[in-house]
């Protein structure tokens, strides 16, 4: 291992860093909506007060919101990598299934929305 | 030198026999993407062997095969990606006086993810898939200087001759 590797290697590590602590910053609301993506376009937003189970694709995917939580219960997708992602609670924080170009993601922002609905 | 079509197809058969490992690691990291990248390893130890223009060949050609056998079609588009944007750093870095193989491998292994993720971004076609930037980061790191230290110990034990 040379000096530069090292150089290199702490690099890496503090722009990590710093991402990481941007991503722990995140404001954990606990409110908001929960988005669906498919490609990038909403298909559909749910209430994330709002417990329930929902189907996204006729059951292509599966989600489950609990306790101001949201997880990705059942998919079709081979590898399942979205199924076995934590449930997600933060601001920003997304489920992603690559293989249905499905994103799952938190707005906090957008709470107001819905209680002019309700 | 003589026989360099006959060591190619030895890097290339190596290359996916790793692949093939690789897939019986029943490893889940809960990440899309995360992986040891055994095959790799072939790549690095290549570095400094064979010519620049070959081991883009040796990348490329690894990658499809091990695609076709091993994983669906559609999982090409990010290892050929990935694998591409990786190999360009190391060779880069390997001109580079002053980086040891350790510091190349994780380069290499760090910008393999970062072509990956770059492919996600468009197919999802969301920003929100960066939140896994600095996990993608830290385990290609990881998995970089894995196979860097196991290309040292190849290079210890096997000659390989330069072609």
């Amino acid at each position: 291992m040379k000096k530069k590797d090292i150089f290199l290697i702490l690099i890496v590590l503090i722009i990590a860093g710093a991402f990481l602590l941007f991503n722990y910053m995140r404001p954990n609301l606990r409110e908001g909506v929960v988005v669906v993506k498919i490609h990038g376009k909403v298909v559909k937003t749910y209430d994330l007060a709002k417990d329930g189970t929902y189907k996204i694709k006729d059951g292509e995917n599966v989600i489950q919101i609990k306790d101001k939580k949201v997880k990705m219960i059942e998919a079709t997708c081979p590898d399942k990598i979205c199924v076995h992602h934590k449930a997600i609670s933060k601001d920003g924080e997304s489920i992603i299934c690559l293989p249905h170009k499905l994103v799952v993601e938190i707005d906090s922002k957008k709470k107001s929305e819905f209680d002019f609905v309700v | 030198m003589k026989n360099k079509v006959a060591y190619f197809g030895v890097l290339l058969a190596l290359a996916l026999i790793f692949s093939y490992v690789e897939t019986l690691i029943p490893i889940n990291f809960g990440i899309p993407g995360v992986k040891l990248g055994l095959a790799n390893l072939i790549i690095v130890v290549g570095l400094n062997k064979i010519s620049t223009s070959e081991l883009y060949l040796l990348d490329i050609l690894r990658v499809l095969i091990s695609g076709f056998i091993f994983a669906n079609g559609f999982a090409i588009i990010y290892s050929l990606t990935g694998a591409i944007i990786s190999l360009t750093v190391m060779v880069l870095l390997n001109r580079i006086k002053g980086f040891s193989l350790l510091g190349i491998s994780a380069a290499g292994g760090v910008f393999h993810n970062i072509g990956q993720l770059i492919v996600a971004i468009f197919v999802v076609n969301t920003l929100s898939i960066s939140y896994y930037f600095p996990i993608l980061l830290i385990s290609g790191l990881v998995t970089g200087i894995v196979i860097g230290i196991v290309t040292n110990e190849v290079n210890k034990r096997l000659k390989i001759p330069e072609m």
